[in-house]
């Protein structure tokens, strides 16, 4: 420690951290396309409703299947109905958006408090049961899952979050169970005891603040994978249903025609690759530098 | 000091090690070290963590892992240059010539072989033709070295099921096994209990009793290298401070910062002043070193060439060498003990 | 004011080994096999013993982390078993801890600040100008720049943080002040420096501390008092002049001796060490009789089937050996089984 450094006064915490995020992304130049990408993406899907050209529900028989770039009125053309695409596109992305944070964040906090409790009751009765339901939950195949789930409640938008929510929560709690176990054992957790700290506060203020680093570079991949997954069911008809609008379900709808009007499949599809590949290169960016073994 | 001469084992002379960290920043870990170990001679280096005392013993063995780098600098070992050597012509000498210990006896061994095959692998290293029975026989020499008497008992067990200190002085067998001239220990005590630690200690001298070979003590514990060491080398920030043999250094130190260590250091026999005189402030952050002499902020005699200048390593007697400006010349440690 | 602060009665923690589907106990380990501790106001008792000897789990214990199998704790002549909340609240309050590794005892994202408003704010402490000033003040005392205290842990050195753990144990103005090893991870210039806080801190505050050391040196500076600690027994315990001039244990006798010393190296003196080569005696399987005789040259039969009484040496100097006598005249008697375990220098 240089006498220099002891001096430096604590600037203000946001513009230290803005500045520290500003250095992180000129290091990690992917990690800056894939960001900057997922801003105007959300930023869409966001603000669908104020930004489409068009009414994506109403049908329009006289202009089906336009092909994109041909209307100035519907940029991407028109699918089986004379419904304008763009305008689905974007009311897809919302509802997509929907289905995957909710989901990944509902499946963050139950991984994380799942898994608290459990490390911190380890070697205890609830650590053992509740491993034995994440190893369950990680053994079971997601597509019966889903069947399942959906047969039970029917598709709609709140049950697909839960389903996804489920498939996504467990290995979450492994994650943070594994951190506490070791924190559980550091001298500063004794010391808190020793000051009188109770388990929640520990639970919440000791060993929250340490395991939340250690499973955030995970979300932006799980909620690619969410995403995709979304799509994937919607596509198959267990998921969002019509006349609600998800990524997936235009893919669906295009399915039939994708000899003749391929576009329609492919637009919707183009645009679930790329959003899983930005949320990837950010994930990796944050792996690199949140895990100490790959930072070198 | 002259390169000829027959005595001397080992010669370094300006040892540059820097690491490059990927952030750009250059740490000087080992800033300029010179130093000549005598056959048969112990040499102590003693300095704080951080002051490059492990790096220098890396540097002679060869083993500096990335980013480090040694960058200048001359390593002669029984006259030849180390430096100049490929890396598997280095090889070959590590552990048949130079040998080196390392602190921590828990990671040093694999756990799942038996102490036999570990000292036995150890042999065909550099004996790869060796039969059973010259294997058996190296094994129980180097064994019976460390003073363990029922070595066929030992070969047969798992690290884990010995304690700290004996897997300690077994590794020092394996270290031993081809009797090499120079042994390099590296805080060979530091995480072991006082008894424990004195039996390693005595180990290591009663070999080299037998052997005759040299060692390099690495140590932050003036109390081992005092015991152990005949001559004492005294590190602070990558560089050497004092240089001089045992006696003379822990009576009469010469440098402000070995002064300090001195005086900082409880005593077992008496009660030193009430309050210890403790050299204030940190050591220097390797990455930006200071311009003048690197102890000087922390120094109580340092005056304004200190803070400009950098000392060079010079004679101030017959067998005594220190990097200060004003080194001081009639200090004496036992001023500063007395009983209360 | 005569009473003592903490008085510890024939203390034992031993640890269940279990084994088995129903976790049938198979062994036990003695960890901590009968501790008499007694600490006054504004005193030094130093615990000194090799590593694995139990000093810490009986820290632990005596902090209330973990319970004792056996025995009694008083704090100010309160037994801890019959204090309420309440009162063990209060008594948390005025025993606090040092931990020997600052870097896991303090949490890597809390900023100093965070560290040291913690204890307060569970006393109970509630205005946040106060806690502030307070935060400051103590930091300052533990020779530290009260700017500090926005930093976290990560980007102090090793003595720094050091003084981070003392400044926290010291948030709460406490009387007893334990301490583990609170030196024994720093470098040889900054021990100076953290021992003499300590010293300077016992005298403003008038503290009594128990401290926790594995080196007699070290000790021979803070200690009044001091015990030996060996396998959950205590084998010696003195006044630290005592300890030093008089010692009566063969275990002492050898601490004493074998420590690395610079004036014996001054001295250019071989050391001699007086001891069987060999491990402490592993605590699920201690050995009958007295626990060190397994390594004590002087050993004979009585010493392996009979446990050595407290003898009382001197006023207030206590030694567990049924031969217990200077090294002087140990050496003198020469090795029990003529031999001699004794191992040459």
């Amino acid at each position: 420690m240089t006498e220099k450094a002891v001096n430096t006064k604590k600037g203000s915490n946001f513009a230290t951290g803005f500045k520290s995020f500003m250095n992180f992304c000129r290091k990690n130049p992917t990690f800056t396309i894939g960001f900057v990408f997922m801003l105007v993406i959300a930023f869409i899907a966001v603000f669908a409703k104020q930004l489409a050209p068009n009414d994506p529900y109403l049908n329009t028989p006289k202009i089906m299947l336009m092909k994109p770039f041909f209307d100035s009125q519907y940029p991407l053309g028109t699918d089986t109905l004379g419904r304008c695409l763009l305008s689905r596109m974007m009311y897809g992305l919302n509802i997509s958006f929907t289905v995957g944070v909710t989901a990944v964040v509902l499946a963050v906090a139950l991984g994380i408090l799942i898994g608290i409790i459990s490390g911190m009751d380890y070697p205890g009765p609830f650590d053992t049961l509740l491993m034995r339901v994440v190893d369950v939950q990680m053994g079971f195949p997601f597509i019966v899952l889903v069947i399942i789930f959906v047969s039970l409640l029917g598709s709609s938008v709140p049950a697909l979050i839960g389903v996804l929510a489920l498939s996504f929560w467990a290995p979450y709690a492994r994650n943070v169970r594994g951190s506490v176990m070791i924190e559980k054992n550091m001298d500063y957790i004794s010391a808190a005891r020793l000051m009188g700290a109770g388990n929640g506060r520990i639970a919440v203020r000791y060993l929250g603040r340490n395991v939340v680093p250690g499973v955030l570079p995970m979300v932006p991949m799980d909620l690619s994978a969410a995403i995709v997954l979304e799509s994937l069911l919607s596509y198959m008809g267990l998921g969002v249903q019509p006349p609600e609008i998800s990524l997936g379900n235009i893919m669906g709808d295009g399915k039939n025609y994708i000899a003749t009007h391929w576009w329609i499949t492919a637009m919707a599809g183009i645009v679930i690759v790329l959003v899983a590949i930005a949320l990837t290169l950010i994930g990796d960016a944050l792996h690199k530098q949140f895990d100490p073994k790959l930072r070198n | 000091m002259e390169q000829t001469n027959h005595d001397i084992l080992l010669e370094v002379k300006d040892l540059r090690t820097y690491f490059h960290m990927p952030d750009g920043v250059t740490i000087k870990a080992v800033d300029g070290v010179n130093f000549t170990l005598k056959k048969g001679r112990v040499l102590g280096i003693i300095g704080e963590s951080g002051s490059g005392k492990s790096v220098t013993s890396r540097a002679i063995m060869q083993i500096v892992d990335r980013p480090g780098k040694i960058e200048t600098g001359e390593i002669y070992f029984k006259g030849e240059n180390l430096l100049d050597k490929s890396e598997k012509e280095m090889a070959s000498l590590r552990g048949s010539q130079i040998s080196l210990i390392f602190q921590d006896p828990n990671t040093s061994f694999n756990p799942y072989m038996t102490i036999g095959d570990q000292l036995r692998q150890a042999y065909r290293v550099h004996r790869r033709s060796a039969g059973k029975e010259e294997c058996e026989e190296a094994v129980r020499d180097a064994l019976k070295l460390v003073g363990i008497s029922n070595w066929e008992e030992v070969c047969k067990c798992y690290p884990c099921q010995y304690s700290a200190g004996f897997r300690q002085r077994i590794f020092i067998a394996m270290a031993m096994i081809f009797k090499p001239d120079l042994l390099i220990a590296d805080e060979p005590t530091t995480s072991l209990g006082i008894t424990i630690q004195a039996e390693i200690i005595q180990a290591l001298s009663d070999i080299k009793d037998q052997v005759g070979n040299s060692v390099i003590i690495i140590t932050h514990d003036f109390g081992v290298v005092a015991q152990f060491a005949d001559d004492i080398f005294v590190m602070y920030a990558g560089r050497c401070v004092e240089y001089s043999p045992k006696r003379d250094l822990l009576v009469a130190p010469r440098h402000p910062y070995t002064v300090g260590l001195l005086r900082s250091v409880p005593l077992l026999e008496v009660r030193k002043t009430r309050r210890l005189k403790s050299i204030p402030g940190f050591p220097p952050d390797m990455a930006h070193p200071p311009e003048g002499c690197p102890f000087a902020v922390r120094c109580e005699w340092a005056q304004e060439k200190c803070f400009r200048e950098q000392p060079e390593l010079v004679q101030i007697s017959e067998d005594r060498l220190v990097a200060c400006h004003y080194p001081l010349m009639d200090y004496e440690t036992a001023q500063d003990t007395r009983l209360d | 004011m005569s009473e003592p602060i903490l008085k510890v009665v024939n203390l034992k923690k031993h640890y269940p080994i279990r084994k088995g589907m129903f976790n049938k106990q198979v062994a036990t380990r003695y960890v901590v096999d009968g501790v008499d501790i007694e600490i006054m106001p504004g005193e030094t008792v130093a615990l000194v013993g090799e590593s694995g000897c139990g000093k810490s789990v009986l820290l632990r214990v005596l902090l209330g982390i973990e319970d004792a199998t056996e025995g009694e704790i008083y704090y100010y002549g309160k037994n801890t078993k019959e204090m309420s909340k309440q009162e063990s609240r209060r008594i948390r309050k005025k025993v606090q801890m040092i931990f020997q590794d600052a870097a896991s005892a303090l949490h890597p994202r809390f900023t100093v600040m965070e560290s040291l408003s913690e204890p307060l704010l569970l006393g109970g402490m509630k205005n946040k100008r106060e806690i502030e000033k307070r935060v400051c003040e103590t930091l300052e005392k533990v020779g530290m720049d009260a700017s500090y205290r926005f930093r976290s842990p990560g980007s102090l050195s090793g003595g720094q943080r050091q003084r981070v753990l003392i400044a926290r144990s010291l948030v709460e103005r406490p009387e007893l002040i334990l301490a583990d090893e609170p030196i024994s991870a720093l470098d040889v210039s900054l021990q100076a420096q953290v021992l003499n806080l300590l010293m300077d801190l016992q005298d403003e505050y008038k503290l009594a501390m128990l401290f926790v050391a594995h080196d007699l040196a070290v000790v021979r500076q803070i200690a009044n008092y001091i015990m030996i600690v060996y396998a959950g027994h205590i084998l010696e315990a003195a006044p630290s002049s005592e300890i030093y001039s008089n010692a009566h244990h063969p275990y002492t006798q050898v601490l004493l001796e074998s420590a690395p010393s610079i004036s014996r190296g001054v001295r250019n003196e071989d050391f001699h060490l007086n001891l069987k080569v060999g491990d402490a005696p592993d605590p699920a399987n201690p050995p009958s009789g007295c626990v060190f005789h397994t390594r004590c040259v002087y050993a004979d039969e009585r010493c392996r089937t009979e446990v050595p009484e407290k003898r009382e040496i001197s006023p207030g100097h206590y030694a567990c050996c049924h031969k217990a006598k200077t090294a002087k005249e140990f050496a003198q008697e020469g090795c029990a089984d003529g031999k001699g375990g004794c191992v040459k220098s």
